[in-house]
């Protein structure tokens, strides 16, 4: 399993414009409500929104991964989203998120589930690959450092 | 006193060790001051870091080890034994 198999273009957005955490859900959840079909903006932010409440997503060094099971998602769905700067996730490490990499879930997937959890968090434990994604001006430059397997 | 402590613990919770099982490991983890590291024997991560954890993909049944190592040692693992037999308080 690796990033590109659950990333598209479409899905990654370099610098997010936000002040709190709640905005940067919200304004995502939108954004992919309108590529994914029977996604609604609305319950998503929910989902997204109840899941933090349950613990924050924010694993540390500016990393997120917000994420939820949705009962009409077909297929594990991630999108990353860069933020302009950082802001106050609660995360574990008390340090501000400004990378988050969402992630949709099928209700029924929970091998799968996990096989995404551990790539990304071999990926975005590796500092290397996190300086390689802030220092990316535009979206196809942020796909393109996200999905690089040598990284 | 130092002390050292090895065993193999198995997953049991459905849902294995997603994230939020992981995060309510390391929490657990992380109230003592010892090394502990858990997974499989060519791939041992330190039980206190979320990334670490959620490497390990660990779903229901995986038998994991244990070692912990340092300053009341026994307590420490008798913690994240407690919270992987509880099946981190999930219903199943």
């Amino acid at each position: 399993m690796n990033i590109i198999d659950i990333l598209t273009p479409e899905h990654t957005y370099n610098s997010l414009i936000c002040n709190s955490k709640k905005r940067a859900l919200e304004a995502t959840s939108e954004w992919l409500a309108e590529t994914i079909p029977n996604v609604d903006a609305t319950a998503l932010f929910q989902a997204l929104i109840g899941r933090e409440k349950l613990g924050s997503t924010g694993f540390g060094d500016g990393i997120a991964l917000p994420h939820c099971r949705l009962e009409n998602c077909e297929q594990v769905t991630g999108a990353l989203v860069k933020l302009d700067k950082g802001v106050d996730f609660d995360a574990i490490d008390r340090q501000p998120v400004d990378i988050m990499f969402i992630l949709l879930v099928p209700k029924a997937a929970t091998n799968e589930h996990l096989q995404v959890l551990s790539t990304l968090a071999e990926q975005f434990g590796k500092q290397t690959f996190r300086e390689r994604l802030r220092a990316c001006q535009n979206n196809a430059e942020l796909f393109a450092a996200a999905t690089d397997t040598s990284l | 006193m130092s002390e050292r402590i090895e065993s193999t613990i198995t997953i049991i919770n459905k849902l294995g060790l997603h994230a939020r099982a992981a995060a309510k490991l390391v929490n657990v983890a992380s109230k003592h001051a010892c090394d502990i590291e858990i997974g499989l024997p060519e791939r041992m991560v330190n039980a206190k870091s979320i990334m670490s954890v959620m490497l390990l993909a660990a779903s229901q049944g995986t038998e994991l080890t244990l070692r912990v190592q340092g300053e009341e040692a026994q307590q420490a693992h008798t913690d994240v034994c407690n919270i992987i037999n509880n099946r981190f308080d999930e219903d199943e």
